[in-house]
């Protein structure tokens, strides 16, 4: 899976999020439903902080893209000069690890459930697998 | 002479899943769980007869979301099923999602 599939991948999970919780809360107030899933605060907190993600990776992109049209390179060089502007989406990442963990605390209970052992492993290899991409741009590879 | 008032029959079975759920409190839980391995399970082994590879995140993110559309029904009267049954369905979902967007395969998304 290339860096591109992968960043894609973060965006698209943190949109359905907020699409999930947008329509819940909604169908909940127009239909006067007894309970809401904004009633439970740790599922629902993942909502209101992927706008500002949103937000932030906007500005984020646009600077990196600014710096890289304003970079030059070196005759026979062949990595990028300023690879620091292609290590963007930690935000996502964010989002995804948030998203993960308030699933698994409301399938499986809090941190002594026994099971976390199960979501620290998937947050440490989602975590791996971003920071190896981020060494392929800083290498000079394809971003894809 | 007391006029015979005739009974409103088709009033009340939302009442009478408000009974049900309070005198066995699994029964809706066990019913969203019927509901998404039916359609998970259904799916899966429909698409894999038909001689392809079967796509299982897929069919696991519509089979969360048919759940979750069930949940939010029983969601509106009161006393069918709590909020941890809700918030379990969306953290499903949620999980369903991340496999479908973060797995390998040969789709498209």
């Amino acid at each position: 899976m290339g860096q591109i599939n992968f960043t894609v991948g973060l965006v698209m999970v943190a949109l359905f999020i907020v699409a999930i919780m947008t329509f819940a809360v909604n169908f909940a107030s127009e239909n006067d439903a007894s309970m809401t899933i904004a009633d439970d605060g740790a599922t629902y907190a993942q909502t209101t902080g992927v706008n500002s993600t949103i937000e932030a990776f906007n500005t984020e992109t646009g600077a990196a893209l600014t710096t890289f049209r304003e970079s030059n390179l070196e005759g026979g060089v062949d990595n990028t000069e300023a690879p620091g502007s292609l290590r963007t989406g930690d935000d996502w990442l964010g989002t995804t690890k948030d998203g993960l963990q308030t699933s698994f605390y409301s399938i499986f209970g809090g941190d002594n459930s026994g099971f976390g052992i199960i979501l620290t492993a998937i947050i440490a290899m989602i975590t791996l697998i971003t920071a190896l991409y981020w060494w392929k741009t800083i290498k000079g590879g394809q971003p894809d | 002479m007391v006029d015979y008032v005739i009974p409103n029959v088709s009033a009340g079975f939302d009442n009478a899943m408000v009974d049900m759920s309070s005198s066995v409190s699994s029964f809706f839980p066990s019913f969203l769980v019927f509901i998404w391995f039916f359609v998970f399970l259904g799916g899966y082994m429909a698409q894999k007869a038909r001689g392809r590879d079967a796509d299982a995140p897929v069919w696991a993110v519509m089979a969360s979301l048919t759940t979750f559309m069930v949940a939010l029904l029983l969601s509106i009267k009161p006393g069918i099923i709590s909020l941890p049954v809700l918030s379990t369905v969306v953290g499903i979902l949620i999980l369903s999602a991340i496999w479908l967007f973060l797995g390998k395969g040969s789709r498209e998304i």
